[in-house]
Parts: structure tokens; C-alpha cells; sequence
């Protein structure tokens, strides 16, 4: 008691609430892809782009993380997708929207509309973006009218469809999205 | 119909006498007339003396017949009775009364005890005259006795059956049964007393001259009747004075008797007792003899015949109020109009918490966030609000907003609430108004208080969910110069929903715990005071919050809050006061936000509120001036992890004003109360305050008030240092280091006149205040999440908040009230050139309460209809805010009291009772139903 009195005079008594209530996780340590087989050959995928300035690369091919320097086909930070070309990298890679299509039954490639990165990128800048922002209630709404097709420029096709910008916890930058190899254009 | 009258054999120590009514339980003992007799005889002889006590005319009691040996033996005895008991009131003294009863036990004894309440000199001397009573006198007092009682027993006997009746229907109780009587020769002062502790005991002279003949029976009904005062003297109540209960019994039973003997001459009538008294009994009650009217009724009309101020009247009028001057003042001479919450009040409410007690409150409205309930006075929202303790600023505001539900009420006496500008006295924040609570200060030995309740909450759609506990209790001392208190609660209750379709709450469960104590001392003979006094409370709150984006957070927040003053009053001459105090506040509030499923989301933050002030205030009162002068140093700082930096700052504020009673008008009673205080900050400079305050009294029943009077606010840390980013969202809000106080100016007029129906008053008030430099986030850039606006405070907008206030009180019977009131806001930001959010425009409330002192009941229902309040918010996503608006809702609120003994209540009640809130604009407590108990010592 006397103790407490004299941390009552400095600053206060109460326990501090993190030791009462741990918090349920630690922040994360590198699992920034996670990856999750469905049907059809289709992949989920949880990217963790939380961070404020670095990005997250991803390797298609391998279907993982790797670094700059390694062949990257997009990479991810917050609510902005890039691909590995054009403004964005010295890759290859190219893009292209596809609206009014069916993601699901997409199995072969389009032969054209690919772009590469300018000066905003095929994915935030195309036909109004992957997402719309709903400034009444300040949340990121994905404009799932669109799937994107991915060209490496090596001959690897992609499917990729937007889920969300949040995670099943509602944690922004925790992108979910589909995605899944396509057969190169006829 | 009664059997003959049977005396018993008188033993040589007399004892019981036969009754053949079942009234009484008849005693003529030895020692109790001895006792008398010598007690007679030595006030006989204090009068002979010149002594003013109040004595039978002379009975003849015959000769002692003592020899010379004796005679001195005897006068000795009288010396030590004139000396000892003559002058202490046989009914009221409490040694004479202990010492009659020590007497009854051994009324048959040839000797007495040791006893504690028979002094050793009293059974000294009734021992050494015991021989020459017993010769002397005692056959012919015991004779005397037994014939008396034999004459009133038939005449008992025989008017009984009628007058007891009658009786019982006048005072709502029961004839006592089996009463002891104790009959003695000698006088007791007045013809016959009755004591009542361990049961009524009634003495009866039976040689007095006044209690001969029927007038005798009268007195046997008259005392017996003592014990069955407990309804009507609750019924009179505090303001009818010392003997108007005693008056209503002697002409009741005069009353009786005469109706059953109509050539009965009552005794109040012959010996002239209460004869003012008797035109308006007669009018006013004696029909209670039939049972007509209802008690309560009767004396309501009998207080008003005797002119007896209504007890709450009688204590509103002499209520006082400390706020409006910082001096002590009468509410009625305030000249800064004061609204006042006393104990009793709050108690009859039930109010947990100052939220609930003020969301009724006419002329107030609360707010509701996830910070709390913060409240709102004239239009103007919390941060225009000064809250006090004792005066003193409480520290802990969360984003300007105090959280009212943090006061529990436990400790406090009273609530003061001024509306409109009171910063002359107070500096900072008192715009919109002061709202000062008045913490209890002991008065007696021993203060015994606790107080438990429980109860259910029952939102909307919902079942009863049991999650409520309160319990508080006090202990406090004043003895002589030494003043000390110490109390303690415990409260819990849930959280609450307005929309269970998701998960999140509407409103935090929490539980909290707080001790205080005081130890003060008065120096000098109570010239000066020192005390000191500390508090400490600890609130832990649990909530569920969903973002827009679906993360679930478990919201956890702990509160401590800690407050010591110490101070020093003195009052070095007659006209003159001084008070030296310093006080420091801290608040420590720690926010943990746990993201479900998830630790991506997960923040703690903390924050550390200091205060620290010192004041000095002098007061002098020269002819018709009051003058105040006071000077107050205040530091506070802010640690948080959300400023980007540590806020501090200091402040000077000076302050002189002056209560002139203006001289030479007459019969116009008037009042002006010049006052300035200026305040020197470090940061935003210099802020002065001047008010101008004028009361006139017109006519004996109108008081008219008017104020003018200019305040600030100082910008708080975070909109001095706040550093805000969200820019997932896509902006960032900055705080602005080179922020100016707003400012305001506010005029208030008021009236009150006062019915010539005793209790009704009528209110009515205008105010107008301007605010300019107000501090506001200019948002009107849009928000890009890729790049981050940078939103920044700045003293940009300008407001106004006006209104009109009215209110009537009606007393529809003693105990019984009607409060009505209606208050009209109209306040708009000026730039925005819209209502200022979360203002309603009418506000209409009512309160009754109704005591029904007889039967200890009290019931207090109150409702509040608010209009519809805007708000506002971007529904389409379009980046431009609609003005949405509230539907209208009514706050219903009931309590019933009960109090069976004077020491215990126990109540019931509920708040909200018909679901008023909803989950996003108004998400204020649902329905409670509480019941508990109040032991008071």
C-alpha cells in the first residue's frame, strides 16, 4: 500500500493493462504469402502489404516471396499493386483487364490489351483501379467487375481476381486475392 | 360491564394496583414517590429562590410531623434534591429518566441497589429519609393514589370504548396496551408525564390540583396518547416547531372526551394550554376524530392555518450556493443564477453517476461516444463545460470530452450547475457553463453510511441480463475540532447494445473502485480550518468496436484518477476571509485495442493528465461591498503517445470582483457583481475575462437577473500537438502548435417570479453566446491514400448558440411536485452555416415528485423528450456530409423510496425505462431496473 502511494504521487498505481490482457499475436515474421489451393487449379492467397514503405515481391512461378533482385512478377505495397516492367521494374511483365468475362471459366490467355506500369499502374490506375474508396465509410471496395491477366514475358500466363483489400480479420493490406496458371493465347 | 374495582392490600413498599382496564398496568411505589416528593419539594424550593421552573399550584400534602432529630435529616434531603434534579426536566433529562426506571425495578425493595444510574449521594439520601417518608407520608400518598386511580378507573372504563376509537382514527395507531402507570402524591412538574423509551411509562400526580376529576382521565388518555405520535409528528414534519404535535394531541383528546362528556371542560381549555393553537386544530384536524381527511391532507391543512413553511420550501430557501461568487451566498441572494442538486434529490432519483443524474436535467443534454457521456450546457458541447470538484478543475478530458460517467455521487452533498459565462471566476472552458460538485463535509460524532444495489440491464430486443452492482459506503467523524471521513466504492455493470445484429457494443461494460479520505482541523476556535483530503479511482473498461472493414477489436481501457488538495481557511477578523489551497490531479488512461483472429491491428496507447494548481483567494466585505480578489497559478501537461510531443504549460489567472448591494432604492432590492480575471498563458498569451452581473428585486416575489461576460477556451494538447496518421485511409491529422483560445462572448437574462401559491415558481431565461477563433480541422481538401492529406487545426470558424429556457414548478401538496420545462436551442456554425451537431432543438421535460412522509414513501418519475438532433454524415460515399437527423425520443426514469425506520431505505427504480438511444447517433444506456438499500447512521 505504501508503495502504491508513493507511485500514486508520480504517476499511478494500476498494473499496466498489457501485462492483464496479452495481446492475442505477435506481429508478423516473414509469412507475408500465404497461399491456399481451391478447385480448378485456383490459388487464395493472403498478402501481407502492411507495411507503410517496403514492398512484398512475388514470384509467380514459385508461388513465393523473393526479393528485388530475384524475378518478381508483382509486387505489393498497402493498396498498390505493381508489375515487373515498365515504370515499375526492369522486368517484362505486362498486364492486361479483363471486364465482362467470366474468372472462372477463363482457362487460355487473351491475345491482347497488355500494358505495362506507367506512370500509375495497371492495376490502381486502369478503368478507375482494382478498388473504389467509399470515403462515407472510409473503407477500400474492390471493383470485382475485372480480373487481371498477368504476361511475364517468358511465356508464363496468369489469372489473378481481387478479393478484398482486407484480410478475414479486417486488417488492411492483408489483400486476398484468386489466382491461377492460364494457357499462353492461341 | 367492568367488574367492581378490587384494591389491592397496601404492602408497607406499596406496588402493582389492581386495574380493571387493560389500558394501563398501575403502580404506586414506595421509592418512585418518595422520589417526587423530595423532587417537588426541592424545585418548591429553587422557586422560592427565584428559579424559574415551571410547578403544580401548592398541594396540600399535610404535615410531616418530623421531630427535631429529624428535621435536618429531611431538609438535607430537599438541599440535595434543589441542588441536583430540580432543574433537570423530569420528561427530557436523561439521568432523571434512567433514575425512574432503577426506582420502578425496586419498587417493592426495602433497599435499594448499587446501580450506575442511581448516583451514590441520590440513594444515600432517599435512603436516609426512607424511615420518616414511610411514617410520615407515604400511608396518605399511597392512599391517595389508590382513591385517584379508583375514581379515573370507571370513568376510564366508561369512556374508552368510545374515545379510543376516535383516537386511534385521529392518530392512525394503535391505543397502546398495558401501559405503565406509575402514581406518585407529589407533583412532577406538569400533572403527569410520559417517557417512551423501552416502552411508554407514564407518572401521574395524583394529588396536583389539574389532575382532579374527569380532567384526570383526560390525562390518562392525553399520555397514553404520547406513543401514538409517531405518524403525525413525520406528518407535521420539521417546520412546524417544537409543540404543535404536542397542541394537536392535548386538544384531540379534549376533543374525544368532550364529544363522549359534552359538559366537559377539555384541560387545555381550563388550564389555558395551546389556546392559539385551538381554532386552528379545530379546524384544520379534529375531524380526523371521524377518520376525515386523510393525515397527510390534515396537516398540510393545519401547517398552512399555523403559517408553518412547507419543509421543502422552508429548505430550498435557505439552501446556499458557493459557485456563482466562490463565497458562500443564500440560492435566493445569489446574483448568478444557480441550480442545485442536494443529496436528497440525487438520492430520490437514484442517480448511480453524474451522467444519469444530469441527462434529466432541464436545460442539459449529454453527449454520447466511445470517449463517454460528456455534457452540454446552452447549445455549447463539453469542451465548453468547466466541470469542478469543490472548485476545483478535474483534469482527464479524452479528445475534449470529460466522461461524466466516471463521478459516482457517492461523496457528494450537492451539484451546482451554472449556465452561461462564469469565467471571471474560473478561466478556461467555463463558457457554456460550470457544473461544481460540492463533496460532503462531516457534522456529527459518527457518520455511518452504505448504500448496495443490484440490477439488470434490458436493451432493446434483449432479455434481463443481471449486471449491475453498487456498492458504496462512508464513515465520518466530527468531534470538537477534528473533522475525518473515509469511504470507499464498487460498481460494475455490463456493456450494451442497440444492435446485437453485429458484434460490437454500443457502450463500454466497466467496473471501478475508488477510496477518499479527509482529515481536517479547525485552529483558533474555529477562526481558521487546514485540511486535507485525497482521492484515488480506478475504471476498467470493456467494450467491442468493428471497423468498416471488418477487424473486430476487443477495446480494453483502464482509468485512474487521482486528486489531493490541501487548503487552509481563516477567517482573521470579522469581515474578512482567507483561503490558501493547492490541488493536483492526475489521470492515467491506458487504451488497448486487440484485433480479433488477428495481431496486425493491435495498438496500446497511454496517456498521463497532470494538473497542478495553486490559489489564494481574499475576501472582505466593506459596508455594502463584497470584494473578492484571488490569484491562481495552474500547470498542466499531457504525456501521450499519440502527441508528437510532451504538452505543457503555465498559467497565471487574477481575479477581483465585487457584490455591491446597491443602497438608496427602496424597496428594489438590487445587486451588481462587477468581476475580471485575466489569465496569462504560456503558450496562447494573455486572456482576459471580464462579467458584469446584476440582480434586482423588483417586488417581494420577482427576481430578475442579467449577465454579460466573456470567456475562453484554451486549445487542448491534442489540437495543440496531435499527430494522427490513418493513411491506409489517406490522410493525416496534425495538431497546431500556434493555436489562439477561442473566445466567447454571452449574454444571459433570467426571471423567476414566484407564485403567490406557496412553492409554485416560474422561470425563464434567453441566452446568447458568440464564439469566434474556434478551433476546427478545416476538411474540406480531399482525402487520397496516395498522398496522405495533411489535415491541421486552425482557429477558423466562428459560431453561435442561442435559446430561451422556461420553467414552472408547482407544489400541488406538501411533498408533492410538478417540474416542467422546456428549452428551445438554435445554435450554427457560422462557416458551415449549419446546426451545430448533436444539439436538439426543443427539449421538453417533467419530473414529479411525491412524498408520502406518514407512510416514509417516495416516488420520483421523470421524462425528458428531446427532439430530433442533426448529425452528420457522408451516407453516399461522396466525400460531402448530409445533415441526417434523430427521431425525437423520450428518457424515462422512475425510482420509488421507501423509508421504513429513519436509519434504512430501501428502493427501486429504472432508468431509461422506455429504450430511448440507438447504436449509432445516441448510443446512451438502455433500460435499467435497479433495487438496493441505504442503512444510514
Amino acid at each position: 500500500m505504501k508503495r502504491c502511494l508513493l507511485m500514486l504521487l508520480l504517476a499511478a498505481c494500476a498494473p499496466d493493462l498489457r501485462d492483464d490482457f496479452p495481446f492475442d499475436g505477435a506481429l508478423p515474421a516473414g509469412n507475408y504469402l500465404e497461399n491456399q489451393a481451391e478447385a480448378d487449379g485456383v490459388t487464395y492467397s493472403t498478402i501481407d502489404a502492411t507495411h507503410k514503405d517496403s514492398f512484398v515481391y512475388v514470384d509467380l512461378d514459385t508461388a513465393g516471396v523473393v526479393t528485388v533482385a530475384d524475378g518478381w512478377e508483382l509486387s505489393f505495397q498497402r493498396f498498390k499493386i505493381s508489375a515487373n516492367g515498365g515504370s515499375s521494374g526492369p522486368g517484362t511483365v505486362r498486364v492486361a483487364l479483363v471486364k465482362g468475362e467470366d474468372f472462372g471459366s477463363a482457362t487460355r490467355a487473351p491475345k491482347d490489351g497488355y500494358l505495362q506500369d506507367g506512370t500509375d499502374t495497371v492495376f490502381n490506375g486502369i478503368e478507375g483501379g482494382w478498388y473504389t474508396y467509399d470515403l462515407g465509410k472510409h473503407k477500400l471496395v474492390t471493383n470485382d467487375d475485372r480480373f487481371y491477366v498477368i504476361d511475364n514475358g517468358e511465356g508464363g500466363y496468369w489469372k489473378l481476381r481481387m478479393k478484398s483489400y482486407y484480410d478475414d480479420q479486417g486488417t488492411a493490406a492483408r489483400m486476398t486475392f484468386w489466382w491461377a496458371k492460364l494457357l499462353p493465347p492461341n | 360491564m367492568f367488574p367492581a374495582l378490587i384494591v389491592a392490600v397496601a404492602v408497607s413498599q406499596g406496588a402493582r394496583v389492581e386495574s380493571p382496564v387493560p389500558y394501563f398496568e398501575v403502580h404506586s411505589g414506595f421509592w418512585q414517590n418518595l422520589h417526587h416528593f423530595l423532587y417537588e419539594l426541592g424545585q418548591r424550593k429553587r422557586v422560592a429562590e427565584g428559579a424559574d421552573l415551571w410547578v403544580a399550584a401548592p398541594i396540600d400534602h399535610g404535615p410531616l410531623g418530623l421531630t427535631a432529630a429529624e428535621q435536618p435529616v429531611w431538609d438535607a434531603a430537599v438541599e440535595h434534591y434543589a441542588r441536583t434534579w430540580a432543574e433537570k426536566d423530569a420528561l427530557f433529562d436523561d439521568d432523571l429518566g434512567e433514575l425512574k426506571q432503577v426506582l420502578a425495578a425496586h419498587e417493592a425493595d426495602a433497599a435499594l441497589p448499587e446501580d450506575l444510574h442511581l448516583p451514590a449521594a441520590t440513594r444515600q439520601v432517599l435512603e436516609s429519609v426512607a424511615p420518616l417518608y414511610r411514617r410520615a407520608m407515604w400511608p396518605r400518598h399511597d392512599a391517595a393514589n389508590r382513591r385517584w386511580f379508583k375514581e379515573r378507573a370507571p370513568e376510564v372504563a366508561e369512556a374508552g370504548p368510545v374515545v379510543v376509537p376516535m383516537l386511534e382514527r385521529a392518530f392512525d395507531a394503535k391505543f397502546p396496551k398495558a401501559v405503565r402507570l406509575e402514581l406518585v402524591g407529589g407533583s412532577t412538574g406538569g400533572g403527569a408525564y410520559t417517557s417512551l423509551r423501552g416502552g411508554p411509562f407514564i407518572v401521574a400526580s395524583t394529588l396536583d390540583p389539574r389532575s382532579q376529576d374527569r380532567a384526570g382521565t383526560e390525562i390518562l388518555f392525553h399520555e397514553s396518547a404520547h406513543a401514538m405520535m409517531e405518524s403525525v409528528r413525520p406528518a407535521l414534519g420539521p417546520t412546524a416547531g417544537p409543540k404543535l404535535w404536542h397542541a394537536v394531541l392535548f386538544w384531540t383528546v379534549g376533543e374525544a372526551l368532550h364529544r363522549h362528556w359534552p359538559d366537559y371542560v377539555p384541560y387545555a381549555e381550563r388550564e389555558g394550554v395551546f389556546t392559539e393553537l385551538r381554532a386552528p386544530i379545530a379546524a384544520a384536524w379534529l375531524r380526523r376524530l371521524d377518520g376525515k381527511p386523510r393525515l397527510q391532507v390534515a396537516a398540510d391543512d393545519l401547517l398552512k392555518r399555523v403559517g408553518a413553511p412547507d419543509p421543502d420550501v422552508a429548505a430550498a430557501r435557505a439552501q446556499t450556493v458557493v459557485t456563482g461568487t466562490r463565497t458562500e451566498r443564500r440560492l435566493e441572494d445569489a446574483v448568478v443564477p444557480t441550480e442545485v442538486i442536494t443529496r436528497a434529490q440525487l438520492e430520490a432519483v437514484g442517480a448511480k453517476n453524474l451522467e444519469q443524474l444530469l441527462l434529466q436535467q432541464p436545460g442539459v443534454e449529454m453527449e454520447y461516444s466511445f470517449r463517454g457521456a460528456g455534457v452540454s450546457l446552452q447549445g455549447l458541447g463539453p469542451e465548453y463545460v468547466l466541470v469542478l470538484i469543490d472548485g476545483e478543475r478535474q483534469t482527464g478530458r479524452v479528445g475534449n470530452l470529460l466522461d461524466l460517467t466516471r463521478y459516482s455521487l457517492r461523496d457528494i452533498e450537492r451539484v451546482e450547475i451554472i449556465k452561461g459565462p462564469a469565467a471571471a471566476l474560473y478561466g478556461s472552458d467555463a463558457i457554456g457553463g460550470v457544473i461544481n460538485l460540492i463533496t460532503h463535509r462531516p457534522r456529527a460524532k459518527l457518520e455511518l453510511l452504505g448504500r448496495a444495489q443490484g440490477g439488470f440491464t434490458n436493451g432493446p430486443g434483449q432479455g434481463l441480463k443481471g449486471d449491475l452492482i453498487d456498492a458504496r459506503g462512508h464513515a465520518a467523524t466530527k468531534l470538537g475540532w477534528f473533522e475525518g471521513k473515509l469511504g470507499a466504492g464498487y460498481q460494475t455493470q455490463g456493456s450494451y447494445d442497440y444492435d446485437p445484429r453485429d458484434v460490437a457494443t454500443s457502450g463500454a461494460g466497466f467496473s471501478r473502485w475508488d477510496v477518499d479520505g479527509l482529515l481536517a482541523a479547525e485552529l483558533f476556535g474555529g477562526k481558521a480550518r487546514v485540511s486535507a483530503k485525497a482521492g484515488y479511482l480506478r475504471r476498467d473498461l470493456q467494450a467491442v468496436d468493428l471497423a468498416p472493414s471488418g477487424a473486430v477489436f476487443d477495446r480494453r481501457q483502464r482509468s485512474e484518477q487521482f486528486d489531493a488538495t490541501v487548503r487552509f481557511d481563516a477567517q482573521p477578523a470579522e469581515h474578512t476571509r482567507l483561503s490558501l489551497w493547492g490541488h493536483t490531479g492526475l489521470f492515467r488512461d491506458q487504451l488497448q485495442q486487440d484485433q480479433r483472429g488477428a495481431a496486425f491491428l493491435d495498438t496500446y496507447t497511454a496517456s498521463l493528465d497532470r494538473i497542478y494548481t495553486v490559489d489564494a483567494q481574499l475576501d472582505q466585505q466593506l459596508a455594502e461591498h463584497a470584494l473578492s480578489a484571488g490569484v491562481q497559478f495552474l500547470k498542466e501537461s499531457l504525456f501521450s503517445s499519440r502527441l508528437s510531443q510532451v504538452g505543457d504549460r503555465y498559467r497565471v489567472g487574477v481575479f477581483v470582483q465585487d457584490e455591491w448591494d446597491v443602497p438608496g432604492l427602496g424597496a428594489v432590492k438590487a445587486k451588481l457583481l462587477p468581476g475580471l480575471r485575466v489569465d496569462v498563458d504560456s503558450q496562447f498569451g494573455t486572456a482576459p475575462t471580464p462579467r458584469l452581473a446584476l440582480k434586482l428585486d423588483p417586488h417581494p416575489n420577482v427576481t430578475l437577473r442579467a449577465s454579460y461576460g466573456w470567456g475562453f477556451r484554451a486549445p487542448s494538447f491534442q489540437e495543440l500537438y496531435l499527430l494522427f496518421e490513418n493513411t491506409s485511409v489517406g490522410y493525416v491529422v496534425e495538431g497546431n502548435p500556434k493555436l489562439l483560445a477561442e473566445r466567447s462572448q454571452s449574454l444571459n437574462l433570467a426571471a423567476d417570479v414566484r407564485l403567490p401559491l406557496e412553492g409554485w415558481l416560474v422561470s425563464a431565461s434567453l441566452f446568447h453566446t458568440e464564439l469566434t477563433d474556434l478551433i476546427t480541422i478545416d476538411t474540406s481538401a480531399p482525402i487520397d491514400p496516395i498522398n496522405p492529406t495533411r489535415f491541421k487545426y486552425g482557429n477558423v470558424s466562428s459560431a453561435y448558440a442561442q435559446g430561451l429556457e422556461a420553467s414552472l414548478r408547482m407544489r400541488l401538496s406538501r411533498g408533492t411536485y410538478v417540474d416542467l420545462g422546456y428549452v428551445l436551442t438554435d445554435a450554427r456554425d457560422n462557416v458551415r452555416q449549419a446546426a451545430l451537431a448533436g444539439r436538439a432543438v426543443h427539449k421538453v421535460s417533467g419530473q414529479l415528485t411525491s412524498r408520502y412522509r406518514p407512510l416514509g414513501l417516495e416516488l420520483v418519475v421523470r421524462a425528458t423528450f428531446i427532439g430530433p438532433r442533426p448529425f452528420y454524415i457522408d451516407e453516399n460515399g461522396d466525400g460531402i456530409e448530409q445533415q441526417v437527423w434523430t427521431r425525437g425520443m423520450v428518457n424515462l426514469d422512475a425510482q420509488l423510496t421507501w423509508h421504513p425506520f429513519g436509519w434504512g431505505a430501501i428502493f427501486v427504480g429504472g432508468t431509461n425505462l422506455l429504450n430511448a438511444g440507438d447504436a449509432v447517433y445516441v448510443p446512451q444506456p438502455p433500460r435499467r431496473l435497479t433495487a438496493g438499500v441505504q442503512l444510514e447512521y
